[in-house]
């Protein structure tokens, strides 16, 4: 076994014991009761449905709310690497992110309108037909999503064919309007406090109160957006010798780029959607798995989920721990990791930057 | 060909110089106070408040005949002091969390503007803005430059506090004798609310805020925190020595499981039928699975208070403990009636 391949192997092992644990560990701390692992375990049984619940419903109903925060801290954590690990392939830079095809932006436009919704910013008509509100903004931040990044490749493409370099600079353009419309929102609901604040709130994103809904909206987008990386890994690889030469051997490009964007995007829109916006998790993890593990994208995705879910839940598991009920925003922490950690990816990465 | 920069900054320094020979410069009306200086409220006699920012004798407003109160805390005390013909405008927000929410005919007339910025504030001629605290200390300079007095107010937390402020604006605005009569009938009204109080004792309430994307609620030193200790019932979150507003989880709602949960009524058309009253909070709370078991869910004991009360920083608690405690007394006899069934 080559010297990589053990590496592969033991940073896959790593991830796994260390998720079971911060899972485990994520249902005994919160912000109020402490269970112990013993009452923890028997909980999770009995939300199996293989036990009886834990001595008070309250209780039980606690460590439930912990298990969905848990498992959607992975989930989000997971798609967020993974789109990550995509976009920095299809770009073939380590230092590019999901937001830059607009997947972050137009989901924290589509929650905010969605926001006025639930605030009573529609005719009476709009607001019946749309029942209940609890899941009101996953479902326009995903749209919001998904429907910016499906403008910004549709922009970008001319002739039938989507270069990166447009891909890019109609990225950034797009992201500058959306951003615009949402400062507009933000402008004119400023009278509405409570509205105002719900929209703000959203930006800073949160893992908080999160039920088997979210669950499975951010894992049905992860499932999609894994099972892209059979038809994708090898290609991306590819693609590092640029276009010319991947279509040398090969590569069908367009095609390759169509799967990527799709799957990139469709696993940040599902995390935001239900998270908010949590930056840096799709910058930092694939940058550093890629670190420890080589730039082979056929192992790189796969361990860039596994890491990212690790990555998050271990940073909510270590806040929470450390700060109790005074326990930031995901969206702060990972910005307060991320910042730093991007200056000094831009410092290390100077030489090959002057080169661009 | 005159290159570009060049020609920029020749049609900026036409443009400025133009600007400069315009005659449309405001006539600014003398102004009654001290221009100089941001004057404090301080409160005086509240055990909570700061006293004077210096300690030479304050500046009267009496005089005052244009008064921009500029924020919904602003507008209720001065408001509540002087009559429309001495109020120069107010601020278009504040208008749903304010007194005049109620829609007093008499302030129908009263010019409105935007937003708290120098500009739109001096076009009404001032001679003397009320702000709060958090209002921007650049627009106060602006307006001071503009030769306009600036009152600050202090923040209001307690009926104590609100009590010595509104005594303390009636003060400067030589309007004494309407603030003591004013303060006279807010206490009886409080010692009434106190004498019916002990019959909701041990009510555990607390407020409640979510829009779906993360639910907040009141500690102590926040006016909705007062407006329940007022109406007599105990605000959990204070009780577990949680201060200002702050946000709550699911799972710490569950923890404080409250006999009632008061919440806001939306501003615009309500968000649902389930939640006609309380808009979108009272609607994911009904909708919630993970909250049915919670006591006041189990029970419907939501209550409603009206935005601009939910909302208040001023005296006007009064009015909101009066209406929760109304609410309360329903809420609790229906309940006492069901449990007889």
């Amino acid at each position: 076994m080559s010297s990589n391949a053990r590496r592969v192997r033991l940073c896959a092992v790593v991830f796994v014991v260390l998720l079971g644990a911060l899972f485990f560990g994520s249902l005994c701390f919160g912000t109020t009761v402490r269970f112990s692992t013993g009452e923890a375990w028997r909980g999770l049984i009995a939300l199996l449905g293989l036990g009886e619940p834990l001595e008070t419903a309250s209780r039980q109903t606690i460590l439930e709310l912990r298990v969905w925060r848990a498992l959607v801290t992975i989930g989000v954590g997971a798609a967020l690497a993974l789109s990550g690990g995509y976009i920095q392939g299809l770009f073939q830079n380590g230092l590019a992110s999901p937001s830059l095809i607009g997947v972050t932006g137009g989901a924290a436009l589509g929650a905010a309108v969605a926001v006025l919704i639930v605030g009573g910013y529609a005719p009476r008509l709009v607001l019946e037909s749309l029942g209940g509100n609890a899941y009101l903004i996953p479902l326009f931040g995903f749209a919001g999503a998904f429907g910016t990044t499906a403008l910004v490749v549709y922009l970008s493409s001319g002739g039938g064919r989507t270069s990166v370099t447009s891909l890019l600079l109609t990225g950034i353009a797009v992201n500058m309007c959306v951003a615009g419309l949402f400062a507009a929102i933000q402008s004119l609901t400023l009278e509405n406090w409570e509205v105002s604040r719900a929209i703000l709130a959203w930006t800073f994103g949160t893992l908080d109160d999160r039920s088997g809904y979210h669950a499975g909206v951010v894992f049905s987008g992860l499932a999609l957006a894994a099972a892209c990386i059979p038809f994708t890994a090898v290609e991306l690889d590819l693609l590092k010798g640029g276009e010319a030469d991947a279509q040398s051997v090969g590569v069908d490009v367009k095609r390759l780029k169509w799967l990527a964007i799709f799957a990139a995007a469709v696993s940040a829109a599902a995390a935001v959607a239900v998270a908010g916006q949590i930056a840096f998790v799709g910058l930092v993890v694939p940058h550093l798995v890629r670190l420890a593990i080589g730039a082979s994208h056929r192992v790189l995705l796969w361990l860039s989920m596994l890491g990212g879910a690790v990555f998050l839940l271990g940073a909510e598991f270590a806040q929470r721990w450390l700060l109790g009920d005074a326990a930031l925003q995901p969206g702060v922490v990972m910005a307060l990791i991320g910042g730093p950690f991007f200056l000094v990816l831009l410092v290390r990465e100077r030489k090959e930057i002057s080169a661009w | 060909m005159i290159p570009v920069p060049r020609a920029l900054v020749a049609l900026c320094l036409a443009v400025l110089g133009a600007c400069e020979r315009s005659p449309s410069s405001p006539t600014l009306p003398a102004s009654t106070g001290s221009p100089g200086s941001i004057e404090s409220a301080g409160a005086a006699g509240s055990p909570e408040s700061p006293g004077p920012a210096d300690s030479s004798t304050p500046t009267s407003f009496a005089s005052a005949r244009r008064i921009v109160p500029a924020s919904a805390t602003a507008v209720d005390f001065v408001c509540a002091l002087v009559g429309p013909e001495r109020i120069a405008g107010v601020p278009e927000q504040a208008i749903d969390y304010s007194i005049l929410h109620s829609d007093d005919p008499r302030w129908a007339a009263t010019p409105r503007f935007f937003a708290y910025q120098a500009e739109p504030v001096l076009a009404l001629e001032p001679d003397l803005v009320v702000v709060c605290p958090y209002q921007s200390r650049d627009t106060h300079e602006r307006l001071q430059g503009g030769g306009v007095p600036v009152f600050q107010l202090t923040e209001v937390a307690t009926w104590d506090e609100a009590r010595a402020m509104l005594l303390a604006v009636g003060e400067r605005l030589g309007e004494s004798a309407k603030a003591d009569e004013l303060v006279a009938d807010l206490d009886r009204r409080v010692a009434a609310l106190e004498r019916v109080a002990e019959a909701r004792k041990g009510v555990r309430a607390m407020c409640y805020s979510n829009f779906g994307s993360q639910g907040w609620s009141a500690g102590s030193h926040t006016t909705i925190g007062e407006i329940m200790r007022l109406a007599g019932v105990t605000n959990v979150v204070a009780e577990a020595g949680r201060r200002g507003h702050l946000t709550v989880s699911f799972e710490e709602l569950i923890q404080f499981d409250p006999d009632v949960i008061v919440v806001g009524a939306p501003l615009t058309t309500p968000s649902s039928s389930a939640g006609d009253r309380g808009g979108a909070s009272e609607a994911l709370l009904l909708r919630e699975p993970t909250l049915a078991g919670l006591r006041a869910v189990r029970d419907r004991r939501i209550l409603v208070l009206p935005a601009w009360h939910f909302a208040t920083g001023s005296h006007e608690i009064v009015h909101a403990a009066e209406l929760l405690s109304v609410e309360l007394d329903l809420l609790l006899a229906s309940t006492a009636e069901a449990g007889r069934r």
